[in-house]
């Protein structure tokens, strides 16, 4: 009778170490890929390489961001496209178009459309998302596991400003960083996939510097991008996050 | 010639009876041939404003276009195509298009919309296309930075005639298109949703903007008579011979639209469905009648030795005669109505939209087949229903029927 | 076919029975009869007695529940039902007592009806058709139609139909029974000469005395049976 008590009493408590460790994990895990590209403020040089079945373009750009808020991008080449510039404060975003010497503001309609024919949308340049904030997280199982990584599913709040229905991510066991991302649409079907690798120690931040984003059912096309070369927390003029700012051709 | 005669001066006899049939297969006869004519010209207004309205009846397209278009699906050096399109008996004119989507600014107002390149030359001949510029002036012959935009598109960006619109895509390289154009006309199609979207450059700043070359999307083309649109095609297909092309009649590419259309034909074949039965029981009830108080004048022709296949011959033929009656003073009141209808129409106090094609006046057309069909539907109608009590009159006993008291 | 016979008209044992409402009516019991060619016989009798169901029977118009008919040597039950039509087309002229003629037809185009049928050539038709208006008095109406004319001008039209086409036997039922006297006589004194010149052979039931008289060959029926057969 009373050692039938001191087993079952054991039996819980282990069971509920195990959970709590585990939550006190996955907690972990968010906070770090949430702070991965995080930073006061950056300013990097980025490289990013479109494929599609009709033709293949490198394209090279400045890059500054602060905080969460603010991003800012130049493209410097190839010489078509020298100049085009992207502003994006909160979720508004202007295109600086340097043929035409306009800047035109990316109605909200048009988020979801490719940024420079790229996979990127328009969206991902804006997003601001916070893994910690915006979804519900917990450890999932897929097919064929690899056992040096942990596999997290994400399902967005409600009213959380997120246009996927899924995510299921991959992450390192040991480092915490993520390794690919898969992203569902609204009928739960694979929209698209993010590979991230060539882990680096740059600007004092040990992240993927290359990212590959394969879209689903758009065969032959990828868009990857890579950091060569990036800063974190460096004194940044907030006047560059100006339209003013965009429209002077540097 | 016994027998019509016969049959004649029964029906002359009962004046009565054959004027109110004549008067039952007559209206029916009118009634449809003025619901064909009506339809058929309602449908063929339809069908032409809706498609020389932009659409044209046959269209040209890269494999697989219609189904996924995208910028990439050409059609490759297609003035060459268009020298064989001239070359086919039937088509009237034929104009070529290039479609991309873009983003579009007027004065910081930003809309998705449809770039379509044309040949202001051709495109004019065929689809009367300067006539629906409505506001300011069609593009010049010439290419240069000049754009029109649809009516809808105007309100949506705020756009007044001499604004400036900045066009923002991609090329076919990927690169970025980007290039600024002065309004010089609004358009007004008609069709709702292209007008909110369409802005129209020339054709070849268009190929130079998307890196187009000598290629377009969509080759246009218009026949000579509607009703000759499916040989036409066959035609172009055996003429332009390239199985990277795919050459559709209107039925296909607005398949939506000829759906309904047919649905609604469907309608029109159960309104004349209803017409003949109506005339069917007007038939009817005056052969019942003309056979059955004549059961003994069919006992004296059978006694006096006539077969019974020359009684039934002789009732089919007075049903006819008066069938015949019918067609012709029916073919006169159909004319003369359908002549009135064509020329003077409805005008519809709300206009219709069909298809996204406004109608404002109903006119009917006067055709063969307005006629042909309730012809034969009428001769059809009067034999069939006339052939039961026929034959009962040629099976008359004379025993029986001429027995006197 | 044409085979020799003596009489033109024979029947052997001839029965009829009418069902009325599952009653048996037996309308004609067993009747022998045999007319030779030429005769111009009466056939009389009370009112139900047969007088119509044997003609019928004779015509080939009903068919018999027992017997047999000859005419001309051919024993009609054994013909089809279109040579029978055809054979009397041929061989009958029948002269009933009302609706004898085509009511939308003129005297001429009611009397041509069946040569126009045999296929009679228009000469020939024309010639026979002018011959027998002559014979029955109706020339001036050759062009009138049959139901503008009187009852008893419209027996003669049918006369002269059943006639013309030169048949051997003329069926009549009753032919005077819707005229008054003077046209009875009138009619039969035609049919009479007729008979005489042409030598065809008629049989008419009557119930008038008058027509009895000038019959040369009276039969009597009574109750479907042969009561009595007189000859003048
Ligand atoms: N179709 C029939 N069904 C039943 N009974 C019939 C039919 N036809 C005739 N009969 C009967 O057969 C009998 C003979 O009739 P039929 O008409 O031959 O006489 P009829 O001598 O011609 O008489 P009438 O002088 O009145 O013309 C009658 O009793 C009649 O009621
Ligand atoms: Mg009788």
């Amino acid at each position: 009778m009373h050692k039938n008590i001191i087993f079952v009493v054991l039996a819980f408590i282990l069971a509920n170490i195990g959970s709590l460790s585990a939550e006190a994990d996955i907690d972990q895990v968010i906070e770090k890929i949430d702070q991965l590209y995080r930073s006061n403020t950056s300013r990097g040089e980025v490289e990013m390489e479109i494929i599609t079945p009709h033709w293949q373009r490198t394209l090279r750009m400045d890059m500054w961001t602060y905080k969460m808020e603010k991003t800012f991008i130049r493209i410097t080449s190839p010489a078509r496209e020298e100049g085009f510039a992207t502003l994006r404060i909160d979720d508004e975003m202007w295109n600086y178009l340097p043929q035409t010497d306009q800047v035109m503001k990316i109605p909200p309609s048009m988020m979801m459309g490719s940024w420079m024919g790229s996979d990127f949308t328009n969206d991902d340049i804006v997003r601001e998302s916070s893994l910690f904030e915006d979804y519900d997280y917990q450890f999932t199982e897929v097919e064929n596991p690899q056992p040096e990584n942990l596999y997290i599913k994400l399902i967005p709040h409600e009213d959380a400003p997120v246009v996927w229905s899924e995510i299921i991510m991959a992450v390192g066991e040991s480092d915490y960083l993520p390794v690919w991302e898969k992203f569902y649409g609204e009928n739960h079907e694979l929209a698209r996939t993010m590979y991230f690798r060539d882990i680096e120690t740059v600007g004092g931040k040990t992240i993927p510097t290359e990212m590959e984003l394969i879209p689903e059912n758009e065969e032959g096309q990828k868009t990857v991008v890579r950091y060569l070369h990036i800063e974190f927390n460096v004194d940044i003029d907030e006047d560059i996050f100006s339209l003013r700012n965009l429209q002077s051709q540097q | 010639m016994l027998l019509f005669k016969i049959a004649l001066r029964n029906v002359l006899r009962q004046k009565r009876r054959t004027i109110l049939t004549m008067l039952t297969m007559g209206g029916g006869f009118v009634l449809c041939a003025a619901s064909i004519g009506w339809a058929d010209g309602a449908y063929g207004d339809i069908i032409y404003s809706f498609t020389s309205n932009q659409l044209g009846q046959i269209q040209i397209h890269s494999e697989d276009y219609l189904d996924n278009p995208t910028i990439y699906k050409t059609i490759v050096d297609y003035e060459k195509v268009g020298k064989q399109v001239d070359s086919v008996e039937g088509v009237k004119n034929w104009t070529p298009r290039i479609y991309v989507g873009a983003l579009g600014m007027v004065n910081q107002e930003v809309s998705g919309v449809q770039v379509v390149g044309i040949d202001p030359l051709r495109e004019d001949s065929t689809t009367n296309f300067n006539n629906m510029v409505t506001e300011g002036e069609p593009l010049p012959s010439l290419p240069g930075y000049d754009v029109l935009i649809g009516k809808g598109l105007a309100k949506v960006i705020k756009a007044e005639l001499g604004d400036s619109l900045v066009l923002l895509s991609q090329g076919a390289d990927g690169s970025i298109a980007n290039a600024k154009y002065g309004i010089m006309g609004i358009v007004e199609s008609g069709e709702m949703g292209g007008d909110r979207m369409n802005c129209y450059i020339d054709i070849r700043s268009a190929q130079q903007l998307f890196v187009l070359d000598n290629q377009c999307h969509e080759i246009v083309i218009t026949v000579e008579d509607i009703s000759s649109v499916n040989s036409v095609t066959s035609s172009l297909r055996s003429t332009v011979k390239s199985d990277k092309l795919d050459i559709q009649p209107w039925m296909v590419f607005a398949k939506s639209f000829y759906e309904a259309m047919r649905a609604d034909m469907n309608g029109l074949w159960i309104q004349l469905g209803i017409i003949i039965l109506l005339v069917a029981f007007g038939v009817l009830n005056t052969v019942l009648m003309s056979v059955l108080e004549r059961q003994r004048e069919f006992g004296l022709l059978k006694a006096i030795g006539t077969k019974p296949g020359m009684i039934i011959m002789q009732i089919l033929l007075e049903m006819n005669l008066i069938a015949i009656f019918s067609v012709v003073s029916g073919s006169v009141v159909a004319l003369g109505l359908l002549y009135w209808l064509s020329n003077y129409g409805i005008s519809l106090s709300t206009p219709m939209t069909f298809g996204g094609v406004e109608i404002q006046q109903m006119k009917a057309t006067i055709n063969l087949r307005s006629f042909v069909i309730p012809l034969i539907t009428v001769f059809a109608t009067t034999t069939v229903v006339s052939i039961f009590p026929a034959v009962k009159a040629a099976r008359t006993d004379p025993v029986k029927t001429m027995r006197t008291n | 076919m044409n085979q020799e016979f003596k009489d033109i008209i024979r029947t052997e044992n001839l029965k009829k029975i009418y069902e009325d409402n599952g009653v048996p009516v037996e309308a004609v019991r067993g009747v022998d009869l045999k007319i030779k060619p030429g005769e111009f016989t009466a056939l009389a009798g009370p009112s139900g007695s047969g007088k119509t169901t044997l003609m019928n029977l004779i015509a080939g118009l009903d068919k018999s529940s027992q017997g047999k008919v000859w005419l001309k040597g051919q024993e009609i039950s054994k013909m089809s039902g279109s040579q029978l039509t055809d054979f009397r087309r041929d061989n009958i002229g029948f002269i009933f007592q009302a609706y004898n003629l085509i009511p939308v037809l003129t005297v001429k185009e009611n009397i041509e009806y069946i040569m126009l049928l045999q296929g009679v050539d228009k000469q020939v038709r024309n010639e026979r058709i002018c011959k027998i208006l002559n014979i029955i008095g109706l020339n001036e109406f050759e062009n009138r139609i049959v139901t503008k004319l009187s009852g008893g001008q419209q027996q003669r039209v049918a006369i002269a139909r059943a006639m013309v086409s030169q048949p051997a036997i003329i069926l009549a039922d009753e032919p005077t029974a819707n005229l008054d006297s003077a046209n009875s006589s009138n009619l039969l004194d035609m049919m009479h000469e007729l008979n005489h010149e042409t030598g065809m052979t008629f049989l008419f039931s009557t119930h008038d005395q008058l027509v009895m008289e000038k019959a040369t060959r009276l039969i009597i029926l009574k109750d479907g049976k042969i009561f009595d057969d007189k000859r003048k």
